[in-house]
């Protein structure tokens, strides 16, 4: 049942965000992705695709479209329990050349992500650009229970910051993600807030319907990696200032799950039987881009020191630091 | 030949040792990702007893004119401004100190800015190659030999990010380059730009041009124009010992340093440092990581400063704001 504003004519970026079953989630994420929270780019410039599997708890389009005039909302019946068919009609619904997906609508971002995928999109229309990774609370989401850690307490948390006002704030109140623990100079295993250009999404085919576990299992995973493989994606850019912050919510791998470990057996298996057995995180350099503001930069110093480490660590095993650069014709890496 | 987007502005003056590596390291194929006919180097040399060889020059560079002119003042200035006359791409880059290397893909990422904001400014990050900044030189027993023996090992010509592996922080941004840098030897902008700056102003006749880089860097800053300020993390340019006015040792260095400030701040009431959140743009290999780490926590310890104090952490960018909009902000 869709229901949508009207449409900028000719958007350069499209937004897809993948919704189901976390209404008040995806709303702050929508709002921090809205031209209310982005700085320096206007509504023109952009669409947010919200894409929702319908649920008990569906979105009111009403408060989503309230927010700005660039959002489309699309929720849609869906049988399975994995967001790729969403993934694939929020693709198909995008005008923009250049694509950003967050695979889980309770992600919410800072204010300059916008602005800064645009500018990496003017440098190469093909890059990757990736939005590192956090964790609102105090540690990881898997754990929260153990630590009394919940959607209350978040939802304090984050009247503490106002972060309405000034999204960065949202680095006080988060701890680094699973997907980059070690900062941004180390292989990315997934990023949960990508863009690309249109075309490369087609490339690698969208959301493969195969990976059809719960929350998808390895895709978002898969779909990092294969865009970050393709030869024609020749820059892969990181932005240490910014980030992609995950609200608490009962979405499969991000809460405590006594199954945690069994439902993740299969799904693994599954991505693994498409790399041969040999997925990893992907070694590739990345392009820093964007402004480290005071909020951010603990985090920046962090990767750094870790970065150092990692440098040394493949130093003396004689290894290429961004093994998976090597095809590529920007390949900058003097190691040897 | 089709015009070139870029133009590098190179002041030589009684160093060809030193400029004939700057070239090099500006040239294809030090430069990556980047054809040569995307620029040109316009270096302009103020006559002395130990000039450039102009085959060595076209040798190094083939993208670049020699200009060997007369001077009579001890000012780059005119030599500046007979060069911006020669320029003919629409974004400049202007390295008052012949001396100065630089890393590898300094002219790629300062295309890349230009891409993003014709009217960018983009501010490489200034080192000295050796233990310590060069006019303590002598103090350290740091020799002009002693540095030709430092380039042979590090082989910087095959990978010139080793460049930093023998270098210490410059002087323009001694707590690292995400606090206000204070200048930058290698400094880019749009041709209007400068133009809207008037050029290299030419009040500034002290030996070096005295103050007159720092004048340019926070002028280009201050301009409406402005609007993107880069900084390239992971790139920087090196200075190479020589004959310089700031860099040599002097009993009346501090006398000399207070005459320019004065003409500085008769010009700016108070000058500042440029105080604007830097864009940073750029890989950031292993060589450069040490020179991250140490700015990361540099600006950790400035922003807790200001932080106590209450104070805007860029107060340029406020200012220029304010002066755009008219309003308070």
């Amino acid at each position: 049942m869709p229901a949508s504003n009207p449409a900028p004519e000719s958007p350069r970026l499209s937004v897809v965000v993948i919704v189901y079953d976390m209404p008040e989630q995806a709303l702050n994420t929508v709002y921090s992705l809205s031209t209310r929270h982005q700085r320096n780019v206007s509504a023109e410039d952009y669409e947010i695709i919200v894409v929702e599997n319908r649920s008990d708890h569906t979105i009111d389009p009403q408060r989503l479209t309230s927010i700005g005039d660039n959002i489309h909302y699309l929720c849609r019946d869906e049988n399975g329990v994995s967001p790729a068919p969403a993934i694939n009609a929020g693709l198909k619904l995008c005008k923009g050349s250049f694509i950003g997906l967050l695979i889980d609508g309770a992600r919410m971002v800072t204010p300059r992500v916008i602005e800064y995928a645009l500018q990496a999109s003017s440098i190469d229309p093909d890059c990757l650009l990736a939005v590192p990774g956090y964790n609102l609370g105090p540690e990881l989401q898997h754990f929260s229970k153990t630590h009394n850690y919940n959607e209350e307490t978040e939802k304090h948390l984050m009247q503490t910051i106002n972060w309405q006002k000034n999204g960065y704030r949202l680095f006080d109140i988060a701890n680094i993600s699973e997907a980059n623990p070690r900062g941004v100079f180390q292989p990315f295993m997934e990023n949960n807030c990508m863009f690309s250009s249109a075309e490369n999404f087609n490339r690698i085919g969208g959301a493969d319907e195969a990976f059809h576990f719960p929350g998808g299992g390895g895709l978002n995973l898969h779909m990092f990696r294969s865009l970050g493989v393709l030869e024609n994606t020749e820059y892969f850019f990181v932005t240490p200032g910014e980030g992609s912050f995950h609200q608490y919510h009962g979405g499969v791998s991000t809460s405590e799950r006594e199954d945690r470990e069994e439902s993740f057996l299969s799904p693994r298996d599954q991505l693994e039987s498409y790399w041969n057995g040999q997925f990893k995180g992907l070694e590739r350099e990345p392009f820093l881009l964007g402004a480290v503001g005071s909020h951010a930069q603990a985090f920046l110093h962090y990767a750094s020191t870790r970065a150092i480490k990692r440098f040394n660590r493949k130093s003396k095993r004689h290894e290429p630091f961004w093994p998976s650069d090597l095809h590529h014709r920007r390949y900058t890496e003097h190691f040897l | 030949m089709a015009k070139p987007k870029l133009s590098i502005i190179l002041i030589v003056y009684d160093m060809p040792r030193q400029a004939l590596n700057t070239l090099t390291s500006l040239a294809v194929p030090y430069q990556r990702n980047i054809s040569s006919d995307d620029y040109e180097i316009v270096i302009v040399e103020n006559s002395s007893g130990n000039n450039l060889d102009p085959q060595a020059v076209a040798a190094a560079a083939p993208n670049s004119r020699y200009f060997l002119r007369d001077e009579p003042s001890v000012s780059p200035v005119h030599a500046i401004n007979f060069a911006f006359e020669q320029c003919r791409g629409e974004m400049i880059g202007l390295m008052i100190d012949g001396a100065r290397m630089v890393t590898p893909r300094v002219l790629e990422y300062v295309l890349q800015a230009q891409g993003i904001c014709p009217n960018a400014l983009i501010a490489v990050p200034g080192y000295n190659l050796g233990p310590v900044e060069h006019q303590l030189a002598a103090d350290y027993n740091y020799s002009e030999a002693k540095e030709r023996n430092l380039l042979q090992q590090c082989n910087w010509q095959h990978n010139g990010y080793r460049l930093f592996d023998i270098s210490s922080i410059g002087g323009a941004n001694p707590t690292g380059y995400i606090d206000p840098l204070l200048e930058s030897n290698c400094v880019f902008a749009s041709r209007d730009c400068f133009a809207k700056i008037g050029y290299a102003d030419t009040q500034f006749t002290y030996p070096g041009g005295g103050s007159l880089n720092l004048h340019m860097f926070r002028s280009l800053g201050m301009l409406p124009e402005t609007n993107y300020y880069f900084v390239l993390a992971g790139e920087g340019s090196f200075h190479q010992l020589h004959g310089g006015v700031t860099t040599q040792p002097a009993e009346d260095r501090e006398a000399t340093l207070r005459l320019f400030a004065k003409q500085l701040n008769k010009l700016w009431g108070v000058f500042s440092v440029l105080k604007r959140e830097p864009i940073l743009l750029g890989a950031v290999c292993s060589e450069a990581q040490r020179f991250l780490h140490y700015s990361s926590m540099q600006s950790l310890v400035r922003f807790d400063r200001l932080d106590s104090k209450q104070t805007h952490h860029w107060v340029d960018d406020v200012t220029r704001l304010e002066s755009q909009t008219g309003k308070p902000t």
